[in-house]
């Protein structure tokens, strides 16, 4: 995503500022802020400047829409038309979403270990029985033909 | 939370850190940490990239309306419309390390800021266009190939995006070589003319051989720069110097061989100064090429005035 290091007034902030933004009002969960040890907030506002869009691209109806990049425009219309003209010039697309990108938050680049699983999570996962059933049989089968003899 | 010190702009620790991450192989994301260097080297090159996307659009749009036939026009205008994308995508990433797009437009066309050398030359005739798609895109293809696995995440996104669509360039440049190459007597005396005024720009292109200066070593341990100019040239004559050969045209530099033993072509040595004088804008088309972008420039400054009017009167539409 491309946030930059723009105020909401376009003026530039401190650099120091850029990934300590303001904390949005009632914005981060305290045991969430607490276990990021890092010590600044877990999520933020893309502080994009004001005319800035993120636009997503949506190739076949069966697709999700992904983004793709920016455009810059006065209102979303003509945010609509420059995407068109930037990010649909090839390959198939049957929907754009334009969307403010000062309007986006986004979790924090150094605080990516919230999303790394705490314990063993194969348990979710449709393989790990397969594997299961898989070693049953086997030393079933095994059983079996021993008792056979 | 809000008593959290502010971050140091140049901590040395986190200066350290940094440096380590990216060596790595680890990519930052716009909006982290950078050191002040760091931000710095890589707004200057990818603002270079930028301006040079722009001004190249130049040289081809001089012969939209003079090409050969309605599929070749197409084509050259898709091309030249590609290029202004770039523009626009690689602006956009620039602004992320913290300048405006309006800032470094209006430094491009009152002449403070840099585009690459191969744009501040004439397109004379329908060869040329033929050069600049195969060789200047192939050039610069093998740079912004190198530099998709730079550090800066969305410089890198961008580039993977740019060198899918170069690829039709050369493509298309190939196409039309071909049919030059393939073509009349005179048409091939084209070609081979406007190969042998190109190849010296083509060579200054990746820039003078690198000394091993602390300056080179820190790009490179930066991740901002990852191959050497030195690497590139060779990489790029590897590659091309074989489709030259394959039409029977000659390559323009005499002294230029294979060492077999070394892996890697030994060519003369340009005039560097011609580099340098042209890099500053003392290219034979630098002030034409300038003049026009500023001619359009301050045509267009009523949209701008328009757009920021707009964007002004409707402040308080922004969703809170």
């Amino acid at each position: 995503m491309t946030h930059d290091n723009r105020g909401h007034d376009g003026q530039p902030r401190e650099s120091g500022d850029v990934t300590r933004p303001q904390p949005a009002a009632g914005a981060a969960s305290a045991e969430t802020a607490a276990r990021h040890d890092a010590g600044g907030l877990w999520e933020h506002p893309l502080g994009a400047a004001r005319d800035v869009w993120a636009v997503f691209v949506q190739g076949r109806r069966r697709d999700t829409h992904v983004y793709a990049g920016d455009v810059h425009a006065p209102d979303a219309e003509m945010a609509l038309v420059l995407a068109k003209e930037n990010y649909t010039r090839r390959d198939p697309c049957v929907s754009l979403w334009v969307v403010r990108a000062d309007q986006i938050h986004a979790t924090a680049q150094d605080a990516a270990e919230m999303f790394v699983p705490a314990t063993d999570k194969s348990y979710r996962f449709g393989g790990s029985y397969r594997q299961q059933r898989k070693a049953f049989q086997s030393s079933y089968q095994a059983a079996y033909r021993e008792e056979d003899q | 939370m809000s008593a959290m010190p502010p971050v140091l702009p140049d901590d040395p620790e986190m200066g350290r850190r940094f440096t380590e991450r990216v060596q790595s192989g680890e990519q930052i994301e716009a909006g982290e940490w950078l050191p002040a260097e760091y931000r710095f080297e890589a707004l200057r090159l990818i603002t270079m990239h930028a301006n040079s996307e722009i001004m190249g659009a130049l040289p081809e749009r001089e012969w939209i309306p003079r090409a050969p036939s309605l599929a070749r026009k197409m084509a050259l205008t898709a091309k030249v419309q590609d290029e202004v994308g770039h523009g626009m995508l690689l602006y956009r990433v620039a602004e992320t390390l913290g300048r405006s797009r309006d800032e470094m437009i209006a430094d491009l066309v009152a002449g403070r800021a840099r585009f690459h050398n191969v744009f501040h030359y004439p397109a004379e005739t329908w060869a040329d266009v033929a050069i600049i798609q195969v060789f200047v895109d192939g050039a610069a293809m093998q740079t912004q190939g190198a530099l998709r696995s730079c550090s800066y995440a969305p410089y890198s996104r961008v580039l993977k995006r740019i060198c899918y669509e170069e690829d039709f360039h050369i493509q298309l440049g190939l196409d039309v070589w071909r049919s030059l190459a393939e073509g009349t007597p005179r048409q091939r005396a084209m070609l081979q003319d406007a190969l042998r005024r190109w190849w010296t720009p083509i060579i200054h292109f990746f820039g003078m051989p690198d000394r091993v200066s602390p300056h080179t070593e820190k790009m490179l341990a930066w991740r901002i720069k990852v191959k050497s100019n030195e690497e590139l040239r060779q990489q790029f004559l590897r590659r091309f110097v074989p489709v030259i050969l394959e039409y029977g045209l000659e390559v323009p530099d005499p002294g230029l061989r294979w060492q077999e033993d070394e892996q890697r072509y030994v060519y003369t040595e340009p005039d560097w100064e011609e580099l340098k004088r042209v890099g500053r804008g003392g290219g034979p088309k630098s002030a034409e090429r300038l003049a026009l972008r500023q001619r359009f420039h301050e045509q267009h400054a009523w949209v701008r005035e328009a757009v920021n009017r707009w964007l002004q009167d409707h402040a308080q539409d922004a969703v809170a």
